[in-house]
C-alpha cells in the first residue's frame, strides 16, 4: 500500500477492522512514518481523553424506577379505585345540587335588574319592583302600566 | 449467565420481573449514549429510562436476527434525535464558547494520558465537549468508542452501508480532531516515543 492508502486505513487499523495482512503492513509503516504516527496517535489521545466506557456501576433504584413505571403501565383497569374515587365526588356533586335547588329563584328580581343594568330603564330600585302587586298590568318590560 | 434472547423469549412468556436483569446489563451504556447525544446529565438518565420502558413494550418486534444490545442502541439513539427535535434544541454551547471557559481543563484532560471519565467533574466536562460536536457525529462516536460496536454491527444501529460508516466515522474523527488541534499541538513531544496498542 502507498502512503496515502494507508493514511486512509489509519482509522479502520485502530478500530481493529483491517485484514491481519494490512494490519502487519499499516503497523511496519507507523514505525517509519512519522506523519501516520502523530494522526494515529493523536485519535489514540481524544479516544482516551473522551471516549472511554464509564466506569459506573448498574444503579438498583434505576432498575427499579424503569421497573416501577413497566408495572404502572402494566396496571389492568381498578374498578375498587373507581368507586373509592367516584363516590365521593358524587357525594359533594349531590350536596352542591341540592344546596343550590333550595334557594328560592327569583325570576322576576333577576329580570328587573338585567333590565336596569342593559336597557337603561327606568331606575328603580330592586326593591320596588319586587313589591310592586304581582297582578298589576304591566308592559312587556315588566314595569307597571300607570 | 443467560444471554438476552433467552431473557426475552421468558420475559414474552410473560414472566416481566426478568426484564430487570436486561436493564441491569444495558443501563451503563445506554444512559452513557444518552449522555453523550443530550449533554446533560439528569436528563439522559430520565431519557434512558424512558428508552427501556420503550424497548420493553417493543420486545415483541425484536426478532432476533441482530444482537439485542445493537436493537436497544438504535432505540435509544432514535429516542434522543426525537427529544431533541421536539425541543428544537441546538447544542447548549459553542464549541468556542467552552473552549473559552474550560480549555485549560479540557488541554488537561488530553495530556493525562490515562482514562479520563473517572471523576464527576471530568464525565461533565466529557459530555459538554461531546455535545457540542455534530448530532450524528457524537452518535457514531460513542456507538464505536464507548460501545466497541463493529463496523457490521454499526449498519445495523445506523441503518447504513459499510461504506456509509466508514465515511461517517472517518468525517466525525477528523472534525474531533480539528476541534482540539490546538490542544493537540501542545502535547506532542510525548507522543513520538510513545507506542499505543491498535485497540
Amino acid at each position: 500500500m502507498t502512503h496515502d492508502e494507508i493514511k486512509n486505513q489509519l482509522d479502520a487499523y485502530a478500530d481493529g477492522e483491517v485484514s491481519t495482512a494490512h494490519s502487519r503492513e499499516i503497523a511496519a509503516h507507523l514505525q517509519a512514518c512519522a506523519s501516520c504516527r502523530l494522526q494515529h496517535d493523536e485519535w489514540l489521545r481524544i479516544k482516551t481523553a473522551f471516549l472511554k466506557p464509564s466506569p459506573e456501576l448498574p444503579s438498583e433504584s434505576f432498575i427499579f424506577k424503569v421497573m416501577e413505571n413497566i408495572r404502572e403501565q402494566n396496571e389492568p383497569f381498578n374498578l375498587f379505585e373507581l368507586i373509592r374515587w367516584a363516590l365521593p365526588t358524587f357525594a359533594v356533586m349531590a350536596a352542591a345540587l341540592f344546596f343550590i335547588g333550595a334557594v328560592p329563584f327569583e325570576s322576576d328580581q333577576a329580570f328587573a335588574l338585567e333590565t336596569a343594568l342593559t336597557k337603561g330603564g327606568s331606575p328603580f330600585s330592586l326593591q320596588e319592583f319586587s313589591e310592586a302587586p304581582k297582578d298589576a298590568e304591566t308592559d312587556w318590560m315588566g314595569l307597571e302600566v300607570l | 449467565m443467560r444471554d438476552d434472547r433467552d431473557l426475552i423469549s421468558e420475559i414474552l412468556k410473560g414472566n416481566q420481573d426478568l426484564y430487570s436483569e436486561i436493564v441491569r446489563r444495558y443501563q451503563v451504556p445506554v444512559i452513557q449514549l444518552c449522555r453523550s447525544m443530550i449533554g446533560d446529565h439528569q436528563e439522559a438518565e430520565d431519557l434512558a429510562q424512558e428508552v427501556f420502558v420503550k424497548s420493553f413494550y417493543s420486545l415483541s418486534k425484536f426478532k432476533g436476527q441482530s444482537a439485542f444490545y445493537t436493537w436497544l442502541y438504535r432505540i435509544a439513539a432514535n429516542h434522543c434525535k426525537d427529544s431533541l427535535r421536539k425541543k428544537a434544541r441546538r447544542p447548549e454551547e459553542s464549541w468556542e464558547g467552552l473552549i473559552e471557559k474550560r480549555g485549560p481543563e479540557i488541554e488537561s484532560l488530553l495530556s493525562a494520558h490515562t482514562p479520563a471519565a473517572q471523576t464527576f467533574e471530568n464525565q461533565e466536562l466529557i459530555s459538554r465537549v461531546l455535545a457540542s460536536l455534530p448530532e450524528q457525529y457524537r452518535e457514531i462516536l460513542n456507538l464505536r468508542e464507548v460501545q466497541g460496536l463493529t463496523y457490521g454491527e454499526l449498519t445495523e444501529v445506523l441503518k447504513c452501508s459499510l461504506d456509509g460508516v466508514k465515511g461517517r466515522l472517518k468525517r466525525a474523527r477528523e472534525d474531533f480532531r480539528s476541534r482540539l488541534r490546538h490542544f493537540l499541538g501542545a502535547d506532542t513531544s510525548n507522543l513520538t516515543g510513545d507506542r499505543h496498542d491498535s485497540r
